[in-house]
């Protein structure tokens, strides 16, 4: 299919493009996507094209076209988007970026992805940072406002940063990213986003949300390959997004920061004062044809349309939803539903008829493994804290995406209404 | 007698060789809510196995011996196998397969034995001295031991002790299978894999069911998930054979190359009517079974602190023991704060370099080892003359050291005018005001909990509600572990404002442990108080 054709092929067509699995039902990209198949050609190729080459390999691991590409996508400029490993590096690179302070606070939820707590904690040793881990809500009625009121009660003098999920991986709380980012602003605060997940399937605008800084993964909703994230670091000033100063970053491993003086001041305005992505981006020698084959998916995703793209991934997760609550109640949802902007693709829901199994790992992961085992369908299991509750909880997970249809969900609900019920 | 070491030249090894222990008594009751101290950790690591337990290092500076690892759990839960999540509060325990008790149909070691086990901690005829560290984490636990000694302590028989535990659950121990249990905590806690590596936390078969916690009768019953089990010698020797329901495969943490251990416990220790500076040295038990290793007649020294004074000094190992220190329960502050600017500890010392002289020993003035100088009380807070007329009760721990040390701080308190009983061990009668005892901690250095909680919160102590909330603090702050460290801190100070604890020696092993020229493979394991590893010893033939 010529990539002109892609905006408006249908998604049977669409779902050609990608190298699914023909022995198994994929429901679980919210931990890992399905490349397609033209990605995986660059990877292979560009590899191909570099091995045993006496080419000079540092300019391109700058990607500096396909960071601009990539950024636009996004809303933002080549000087504000990297390309890095992961979403966990991209994470870490911007906590230990922070100009934190012994008693600076950092507020976080414990609904977090490991890797941003386990570094804030690490600052917490090492700079003697106060981090204050707040447990959100879950379930289906649950709303932005109280989430954003939850974040609002926490904050003290002291605050300095907010940090939580674009959607969090455990429940798939779609986060009120512009409502947090504004709550931030009112208090003078920094953002920190943890958007795995978010790439590939929200067509987002990361400089109208406001945010300061945004790590991603390139391999989950955006089906790049493994080892690929983005990195966004807000470099401008845009006073209709977000009127605070940007933040001091200090940019940890880096080739390209000045070995001696100190880069410009920080732009107050519009205008960068300085290529702050430059000096994260070059960290050594890059995977040039990881990169590659990253913006060739963000390429495709471009072509079949963001918007569209998103509409189909959160209708899907909708008729998950929907299938979910008939066979198992609404209340054994996990992940929000009544209020639309917290949904997402992803929903956690409790398969069992007691509701003690909930804290019973060993019933849960039995089931995530059956699923596999016995009907070869791929969903995950996740564990929380939930509000109020001395246990921690276990749910199953199912995360479609384009290359899913209402059809293959149907036909999971059903074979997981009849394993819970035999396991029940 | 030599210093012994995993790195020796290799020698052939004796086959169906019989290691002789020996050393002072009391033995220790082998039930795991007994096994209180370095001597009686030593003993138990034979036939005691823990849902966690610390592999051993030739050499004890590494970090390896003070890392607990599975033992009969299949992993450590952490958040990296699922087995614990971002609040640090629950955590999942799946059991090894393959471990059995030496019952006489061998039967595997399940999450109810695991449970059992903790639950009998509640018990009020054995109250271990360990249990506030247990019960200030395990949610429900406090709860659950609470009731237990209320509704048993008129009654503690068997039958009711067990009933208790059949018909009440502690809230924070969620059996899901035979395999698998949720632990969950009040709070979190950085060291609860260590408190579950703790002898007395082991499993309990229902077979203990029939018995009163500590009593005769279990002694004889006791059951083994290690390489030996305990026998009990018709003539009072103390025994431990090969069990044979234990599999190597199923036991990362200890080898079973002997045929047999044998304890067999010194006579003739040095009268304890004569004056702490008259000590006999050649009646010393460290010198007593120096000399017997000597001759032959044993090959390992047992409840005898210390390494080898002949062996070269090497560097400090991961464990400081406060060993000894002084209890004080007497309930005027100005008379404790008296007792403790009266006791003279380069006394103490110089009486400890000669009754264990492998042991090296400091004056400590803090209760932490690395602690900067805390608030002894000296004679600029304290007033000796509220001794006068005083009549004051001094018991100690046993051991050779902490009598002299009462003693020898009675002769001090006698001078001020204080009228002083020192009473032995076990003796019946009113708590004493005093009491010498040591607390080695049984985990690294970086948990200052687990040396300082037993301090502050032993079993019977007089209240003291500032010194509550202040644990409380301190338990509370455990994710930010400089905060913890500095409420901790505020523990010990409170400890030693009030004299409710007198440090009076921080002694680090430096030495290699002392035994025979047969003895091969001893290496020591510091969270026991750097005692030998015997599950790890083998026997050289004789020469």
């Amino acid at each position: 299919m010529h990539t002109s054709e892609l905006g408006s092929a249908s998604w049977d067509q669409l779902r050609e493009l990608f190298a699914l699995r023909k022995d198994g039902l994929h429901l679980n990209t919210g931990t890992i996507g399905v490349m397609p198949h033209e990605v995986l050609d660059t990877q292979d190729r560009v590899t191909r094209e570099w091995t045993g080459g006496l080419m000079d390999v540092y300019p391109p691991g700058m990607y500096p076209q396909h960071r601009a590409d990539i950024g636009r996508a996004f809303g933002v400029d080549q000087d504000e988007m990297v390309i890095c490993h992961n979403a966990t590096e991209g994470v870490a690179r911007i906590i230990h970026g922070l100009d934190l302070h012994e008693g600076d606070e950092v507020i976080a939820t414990s609904h977090e992805c490991y890797s941003v707590l386990s570094n804030f904690n690490l600052l917490r040793n090492r700079h003697g940072i106060t981090l204050t881990v707040l447990t959100p809500p879950t379930g289906h009625d649950v709303r932005a406002e109280e989430i954003v009121t939850m974040f609002e009660q926490a904050i003290t003098a002291r605050t300095k940063v907010l940090a939580f999920a674009a959607v969090t991986l455990f429940t798939g709380t779609r986060m009120p990213i512009r409502a947090l980012s504004e709550l931030a602003q009112r208090h003078g605060l920094i953002t920190v986003v943890d958007g795995a997940l978010l790439p590939g399937m929200l067509n987002s605008d990361l400089r109208a949300l406001g945010v300061d800084f945004m790590a991603c993964s390139g391999s989950k909703y955006q089906c790049g390959p493994l080892g690929t994230g983005l990195l966004y670091l807000r470099n401008k000033v845009y006073a209709e997004h977000n009127p605070l100063p940007l933040p001091t970053f200090w940019p940890v491993i880096s080739t390209w920061y000045p070995m001696m003086g100190r880069p410009p001041e920080r732009s107050r305005t519009e205008v960068a004062s300085d290529n702050i992505g430059d000096y994260v981006q070059s960290a050594g020698s890059a995977s040039i044809a990881r990169g590659a084959a990253l913006a060739k998916a963000c390429e495709l995703w471009d072509s079949i349309g963001r918007d569209r793209i998103e509409r189909r991934a959160l209708e899907l997760g909708d008729h998950a939803r929907t299938r979910l609550a008939e066979h198992f109640g609404t209340a054994a949802l996990y992940s929000p539903g009544a209020d639309e902007s917290l949904r997402s693709p992803l929903v956690a829901f409790h398969p069992f008829r007691d509701p003690q199994d909930a804290w019973n790992v060993r019933k849960v992961a039995a089931f995530v493994a059956r699923l596999e085992a016995e009907h070869r369908i791929w969903v995950r299991w996740t564990e929380f804290d939930v509000p109020g509750s001395p246990h921690q909880h276990y749910a199953a997970r199912v995360a479609p995406h384009i290359y899913n249809d209402p059809e293959e969900i149907d036909h999971a609900v059903a074979a997981m209404a009849r394993l819970a019920e035999e396991m029940s | 007698v030599t210093a012994v070491t995993g790195a020796r030249p290799a020698r052939p090894v004796a086959a169906g060789a019989t290691l002789r222990l020996l050393g002072p008594g009391p033995v220790p009751h082998p039930d795991p809510l007994c096994c209180t101290g370095p001597a009686a950790a030593q003993l138990a690591r034979l036939s005691t196995r823990t849902l966690f337990g610390y592999p051993t290092d030739p050499d004890p500076r590494s970090w390896r011996p003070v890392t607990p690892v599975a033992d009969l759990a299949e992993v450590v839960p952490s958040m990296y196998n699922a087995g614990s999540g971002a609040s640090h509060r629950s955590y999942v325990i799946t059991l090894r397969r393959g471990v059995y008790w030496d019952t006489p149909t061998p039967r595997e070691v399940t999450v109810h034995d695991v449970v059992r086990g903790l639950k009998r901690l509640g018990n009020p005829v054995v109250r271990h001295p360990l249990l506030p560290l247990l019960t200030s984490t395990i949610r429900g636990l406090a709860e659950f031991c609470a009731g237990y000694a209320a509704a048993t302590a008129a009654d503690p028989s068997a039958e009711r002790l067990a009933g208790y535990q059949r018909e009440h659950e502690v809230a924070g121990l969620l059996v899901l299978d035979d395999d698998t249990v949720v632990l969950e905590l009040t709070r979190p806690a950085v060291d609860v894999i260590e408190l579950l590596a703790l002898p007395c936390t082991a499993p309990a078969p229902q077979e203990y069911d029939e018995f009163v916690p500590g009593s005769p009768g279990l002694r004889t019953a006791v059951r083994s998930t290690g390489p030996y089990r305990p026998v009990i010698g018709p003539e009072g020797g103390h025994r431990w054979e090969p069990n044979p329901a234990w599999q190597p495969d199923t036991d990362p943490l200890r080898t079973r190359q002997l045929a047999g251990v044998r304890l067999d416990l010194l006579a003739d220790l040095p009268s304890q009517d004569t004056g702490p500076d008259d000590v006999d040295l050649g009646g010393t038990a460290a010198l007593g079974v120096a000399a017997r290793l000597r001759s032959g007649e044993a090959d390992l020294a047992w409840n005898v602190p210390g390494g080898d004074p002949a062996a070269a000094d090497s560097k400090p190992w991961p464990v400081t023991g406060l060993d000894p220190y002084l209890a004080v329960q007497h309930p005027d502050q100005a008379v404790r704060r008296a007792l403790a600017a009266l006791v003279d500890r380069d006394r103490i010392a110089a009486l400890a370099a000669r009754l264990e002289p492998g042991l090296p020993a400091r004056p400590a003035t803090t209760l932490l080892p690395d602690a900067q100088a805390e608030p002894v009380p000296g004679p600029a807070v304290a007033d000796p003359t509220v001794l006068a007329g005083i009549r004051l009760t001094v018991a100690h721990s046993g051991t050779e050291l902490a009598a002299w040390v009462a003693r020898s701080c009675a002769e001090n308190w006698r001078t001020a005018g204080a009228q002083v009983v020192v009473t032995g061990p076990g003796r019946p009668g009113p708590v004493a005001d005093v009491v010498v005892d040591a607390r080695w901690p049984e985990a690294g250095p970086q948990l200052p909990r687990v040396l300082l909680q037993p301090l502050a919160q032993p079993p019977g102590r007089r209240p003291d509600p500032e010194l509550d909330r202040l644990v409380t603090a301190a338990l509370a702050a455990a994710a930010d572990e400089r905060v913890a460290v500095a409420a901790w801190h505020s523990v010990a100070e409170r400890l030693l404002r009030t004299a409710a604890v007198v440090p009076l020696l921080h002694r680090t092993p430096t030495r290699q442990p002392v035994g025979s020229a047969r003895v091969l493979d001893a290496v020591p394991v510091p969270t026991a108080g750097g005692t030998v590893d015997l599950t790890g010893v083998r026997l050289a033939e004789d020469r």
